[in-house]
């Protein structure tokens, strides 16, 4: 079973999100804040990790920054964000990410994307 | 001046401050306060005061304090012994009492002397006296009573002419007291509040209160000085509750919304994943009916609509529909608060759009700018084709909040942008000003003509901010323009009108821009100096051949230009 470490602050789309991906028969890790993400990315081995952007502690870009490049070479990342400016996307991806979806999302396509992400698993 | 935080344990120590404070000023100023009263009786229950003046034809006012079990009853207060003594034989002779006593007050404690008789033996103070009236308790335990009933006349008591001016002094002086009371009723109160001290307040603390009253009912000064030190005290005294009250209610209503809220989200969560059918979903939003708690389901409505789209959005709004807040929002938007009409609106705009459409034409010109923004950005997100069409039927100003809103609006969400050119011949300042923002902002090349028209606007913040669009849209070709317009300009558009040659500048304004140099006020002549040296390497080199008689702080200008600092 896939591992997804979700880190997002705010407890009902981290809730909907954890449920959305276990139906699709994922193995849900979740993290409340930057720095629980980090320590859970250290603990367990994880197939992919969706961020939000906007979090306390560290925020989403500073996950990414944090990663170890080894990590970020193996571990597909996607980031969740109410700011769909392109200077955030831009940024987001020039730290590594795979993939950026704009809150408001659709489950169903964030189940669609999460699938290629892992499929497409360096 | 820095903001002063009131912790709770902050103004409790505050409070206990004061009390000391005010203790310490007191205590010293009770000292040696010792007084002279005619004991008229003593008993020990209390008796009726006005019975007992009535029967012993007693006209003084009687008073009454509480001591060693015994409630003794005394007239007047005397500030030596001798008045005292001289009030009580005519006392004697003047009403029905047989005999009396004169005692030493200190603050409170009461201490017998020898009685006055009736044939105006009087002896001096004794100090064992005190146990001399509890023990000399005849009748009806009352020492003292009287006993030549006979004699009655309505002789006033007579002391001393130095006691007399004091006693007049605190009898018609009670300062400011004196204006809305009578003496009389004023000794009453005095008597009361004294009667309650000896009863109530433990034995330490009496003398020092009784002081407290006696100093304040006699003393204006002193008066203020506790009337101000109780408001204080009752001021902290209030803050300290209402303080509590609110953290306490706060924390209780955080918990209620985290307590339902967690319990909402679980129900609505496994609803929307078809865990639970209807039926099952409504026992599981218990209590449901409450107005709280239609209240913290509709937050919760409003975070999974703000979130997420697709199929769980029309979850959500089936929710909200079939629960029917929807009328919780709209009764909102009819109250008579605006904060909860606003709220009602942003509720109904999310969850609700069919509905919110109606109710945000309506409040376009509300006089209300909160609830006029609100209905702004609300009429913003539903028409995405023509967000700014209520441009048209504006009547009130759009607010530099709105519009800040609007951008961000557009900018996060990434909403088409419309063409903005329509509006920049609007009535309404703020909405030629903000089209021109955005023009700048979104480069809409294509308004370009209709940019130029605007430096001939009759308001300078147009105009300011055609020039600015000029410049951030490059538009070479207005150089010609700029320069005719540049003379006729207030100082504010000369200095953007020349920040503008910078970036859009060519050689051959090197003239206009030397002239500047020439006539212009430092400010102007720093941005000329600084379009020309930025402008090229052409311009950059012709400075040098600038004859510096002309322009004597050239070399000052050039090094400012370039300091990298500014």
């Amino acid at each position: 079973m896939k591992k997804i470490l979700v880190a997002e602050d705010n407890r009902l789309i981290l809730e909907t999100l954890a449920q959305s991906l276990s139906r699709e028969g994922y193995d849900i890790i979740k993290a409340e804040d930057g720095r629980d993400c980090i320590a859970k990315l250290e603990t367990n081995q994880v197939d992919l990790l969706i961020t939000d952007l906007y979090m306390p502690n560290l925020n989403g870009l500073e996950v990414l920054s944090n990663l170890a490049g080894e990590k970020k070479k193996n571990i597909p990342i996607m980031v969740l964000s109410a700011a769909g400016a392109e200077e955030n996307v831009l940024k987001a991806f020039d730290l590594g990410a795979d993939d950026y979806m704009v809150k408001p999302f659709s489950l169903v396509e964030l189940n669609v994307r999460v699938k290629k992400l892992l499929s497409s698993k360096k | 001046m820095g903001n002063i935080r009131f912790t709770k344990v902050k103004l409790i120590l505050l409070h206990i401050a004061t009390l000391m404070l005010l203790w310490l000023f007191l205590s010293a100023n009770c000292q040696v306060k010792q007084k002279y009263v005619v004991q008229v009786a003593a008993s020990k229950a209390p008796m009726d005061i006005s019975q007992f003046s009535a029967v012993h034809d007693i006209l003084d006012s009687v008073n009454v304090v509480f001591s060693e079990n015994w409630y003794r009853y005394f007239i007047g207060t005397f500030d030596d012994y001798r008045s005292a003594q001289q009030f009580g034989a005519k006392l004697l002779a003047a009403t029905r009492l047989k005999n009396i006593y004169i005692h030493k007050i200190e603050i409170g404690n009461v201490e017998a002397q020898q009685p006055v008789s009736a044939e105006n033996k009087v002896a001096a103070p004794d100090s064992d006296s005190v146990r001399q009236v509890s023990v000399e308790t005849p009748e009806t335990e009352n020492p003292g009573l009287p006993q030549a009933e006979a004699e009655r006349a309505s002789v006033k008591p007579v002391p001393d002419t130095k006691t007399q001016s004091k006693n007049q002094t605190r009898n018609s002086g009670h300062g400011i007291l004196g204006l809305f009371f009578s003496p009389e009723r004023i000794e009453t109160i005095e008597s009361r509040l004294a009667n309650f001290m000896q009863m109530h307040l433990p034995a330490r603390l009496r003398p020092f209160m009784i002081f407290v009253v006696d100093k304040s009912l006699h003393d204006e000064v002193f008066l203020i000085f506790t009337a101000v030190i109780l408001f204080l005290i009752l001021n902290v005294t209030l803050v300290i509750i209402v303080l509590n009250v609110t953290i306490r209610t706060k924390k209780m209503k955080a918990k209620f919304t985290r307590v339902y809220g967690k319990m909402y989200e679980e129900a609505i969560l496994a609803y929307i994943f078809n865990s639970i059918d209807w039926d099952t979903f409504l026992i599981k939003l218990k209590r449901k009916n409450k107005k709280q708690n239609r209240k913290i389901l509709i937050s919760i409505l409003l975070n999974f609509k703000t979130n997420f789209k697709g199929e769980t959005e029309k979850s959500i709004s089936e929710i909200y529909i079939k629960l029917g807040l929807h009328n919780d929002s709209l009764r909102r938007t009819r109250s008579f608060y605006n904060h909860l009409k606003a709220r009602g609106i942003r509720e109904l705009i999310n969850l609700f759009p069919e509905k919110a459409k109606e109710l945000v034409d309506k409040l376009i010109n509300d006089p209300n700018d909160y609830l006029r923004s609100e209905a702004q950005i609300a009429y913003i997100r539903l028409n995405p084709g023509a967000p700014f069409n209520f441009f048209y039927a504006l009547e009130r100003p759009f607010t530099r909040w709105t519009q800040l809103s609007a951008f961000n609006l557009i900018r996060i969400h990434q909403l088409p942008v419309p063409s903005f050119a329509e509006f920049l011949n609007f009535r309404h300042t703020n909405i030629r000003n903000f089209s021109l923002r955005m023009i700048t902002y979104f480069q809409q090349l294509e308004n370009i003509s209709e940019v130029l028209k605007r430096v001939d606007d009759e308001n300078e913040g147009t105009r300011f901010l055609a020039y600015k669009a000029i410049n951030d849209l490059r538009i070479y070709d207005a150089r010609p323009l700029l320069k005719s317009k540049f003379p006729l300009e207030s100082d504010k558009n000369k200095t953007i009108i020349l920040k503008a040659f910078r970036n859009i500048g060519m050689p051959e304004d090197f003239d206009f821009l030397l002239e500047v140099l020439k006539t212009g006020n430092m400010t102007m002549k720093t941005e000329a100096c600084r379009s020309l040296y930025f402008m090229g390497a052409e311009t950059r080199e012709k400075i040098g051949e600038i004859d510096r008689k002309e322009v004597p702080e050239l070399d000052l200008l050039i090094a400012h230009v370039t300091d990298p600092r500014n």
